[in-house]
């Protein structure tokens, strides 16, 4: 069972180590062996939204990262609402500090494995856990069409922003997951999860902040 | 955003809200019907030689195709079926590849589903619940043309109805594992004894082995042994192990 650490701009140094070399295994497995992202000249693969309003999950396993996700409010530019606003057609751009924008979940592929009890069925526990704990209503983003049906599998509500398109190749959508207790209770029996699996060490940070809040338009 | 497109999110938002899985499957066939389809299954595919009707999760196709393609096991001709072995990407029937559409026989089974009320079709590849490799397929009786507005839309209904009807089926009530003396007597008699040596070898009378049996297919939601060993591999409740430990005793 993995340990999904919180990570963010104020206990970040507790995790230099590990969150390197996670970037760097991103950068192995997406601009290199599969050309979906430029390569860089550090090794790391990072885009435009890392930035100090996102928070991590780095899914920890025999003490290697194993997977991850990363959230952010959709109050804050973010992969929907700069590159993907045209895909919410049903329910409009999300513009709200308790709507989280859900990127970067990756499992090494060594950890891939099929099965709802797998890495990633964790993963997602640990989303919806950590959302629930940091008042978090909704949380999503751009997604493959595939993933989507394991997120309804955990008998989770999901509301489709907009139709699935095709996007390099492979259909993908936006949509978001609407967190709540009997979520987080479905996913777990259906994972084989039985405890919480959020650790959060050093200093931490709430994920809706004021600052955040008084930024907050509706949906647009 | 047009008419169509928000018969398809509030199908979506319906989805859930069916009680009974033929009440969703009628308004999903009502909404697809819309795009040219009268037809759906969704079914999971089998391994090797094994036959596709254990399966089957959900079925609106023609009843007289369907006997045909199980008695016939087209299965293992029908391109459309072949090509989801290959690839998670949904297609169109007529779309689907040479190397498939030329192999002996298929033909033969796309020209049978055409004189049967199945011309063209849009499949819809997913994983089951269990991780099973499964499909949902819409049938129509015409060649279609679809726009990727249409198919992404037909995706996106075939993902929820898939799941949602998995979730049903899982809730079905009394529905829920096999006991270990279930799961004994479900694989003494997938080794081919009879209810009569299931009660010798167990010490128990054969009225609790009928008993038992009768648990088991309405646990598993199967109509006889075949299917119920089927639907217990697939549901984890025995495994490929004991099932070849079993029908080894019974040599």
């Amino acid at each position: 069972m993995i340990e999904a650490h919180v990570v963010n701009t104020r206990n970040k140094h507790l995790y230099e180590r590990e969150f390197e070399e996670f970037l760097r295994r991103r950068h192995d497995y997406y601009a290199v062996a599969n050309r979906w992202v430029p390569i860089s000249d550090d090794g790391l693969e990072l885009d435009p939204f890392d930035t100090p309003d996102s928070t991590y999950l780095l899914g920890m396993l025999e003490g290697r990262v194993v997977t991850s996700a990363r959230l952010m409010p959709t109050t804050v530019p973010n992969l929907v609402s700069e590159e993907f606003p045209h895909m919410c057609e049903n329910i409009g751009l999300p513009r709200s500090p308790e709507w989280a924008d859900w990127t970067r979940t990756y499992v090494l592929p060594e950890y891939r494995g099929v099965g709802a009890t797998g890495i990633l069925g964790q993963m997602f526990c640990a989303v919806m856990e950590y959302c629930l704990d940091e008042g978090v209503t909704h949380t999503g983003g751009v997604l493959q069409q595939f993933l989507l049906k394991r997120w309804l599998d955990l008998g989770w509500k999901v509301i489709p922003a907009g139709m699935p398109r095709i996007l390099s190749g492979d259909w993908c959508l936006v949509a978001y997951v609407e967190v709540s207790e009997v979520a987080l209770q479905s996913g777990r029996i259906h994972a084989g999860i039985e405890r919480s699996l959020i650790v959060r060490r050093g200093a931490q940070l709430p994920f809706i902040t004021q600052d955040q809040a008084s930024r907050a338009g509706a949906f647009s | 955003m047009g008419v169509q497109d928000t018969k398809v999110f509030e199908f979506i938002e319906r989805v859930d809200n069916h009680i009974l899985i033929d009440d969703l499957l009628d308004d999903l066939l009502q909404v697809v019907g819309d795009y040219g389809f009268q037809h759906m299954i969704y079914t999971g595919l089998p391994v090797g030689n094994n036959a596709i009707d254990p399966l089957v999760k959900t079925n609106r196709f023609p009843q007289d195709w369907w006997d045909r393609y199980v008695e016939r096991d087209y299965a293992g001709t029908d391109s459309v079926c072949q090509q989801v072995y290959s690839t998670m990407s949904p297609f169109a029937w007529h779309e689907v590849d040479q190397r498939f559409a030329q192999r002996d026989g298929a033909a033969q089974v796309a020209g049978e589903a055409a004189e049967h009320g199945l011309a063209d079709g849009y499949i819809v590849p997913v994983f089951s619940r269990d991780e099973w490799l499964s499909a949902i397929s819409f049938g129509a009786a015409t060649r279609l043309r679809l726009s990727s507005r249409e198919r992404g839309a037909l995706n996106l209904m075939a993902v929820y109805t898939s799941s949602a009807i998995e979730r049903r089926q899982q809730r079905r009530p009394g529905r829920g594992r096999l006991s270990s003396r279930e799961r004994e007597v479900l694989l003494w008699t997938s080794a081919g004894k009879s209810c009569w040596d299931v009660s010798v070898i167990l010490g128990i009378s054969e009225k609790t082995v009928r008993f038992h049996t009768a648990q088991i297919r309405m646990k598993l939601n199967a109509t006889n042994t075949t299917h119920a060993v089927a639907r217990a591999l697939q549901q984890g409740e025995i495994t490929l192990g004991q099932l070849a430990e079993s029908l080894g005793d019974a040599r």
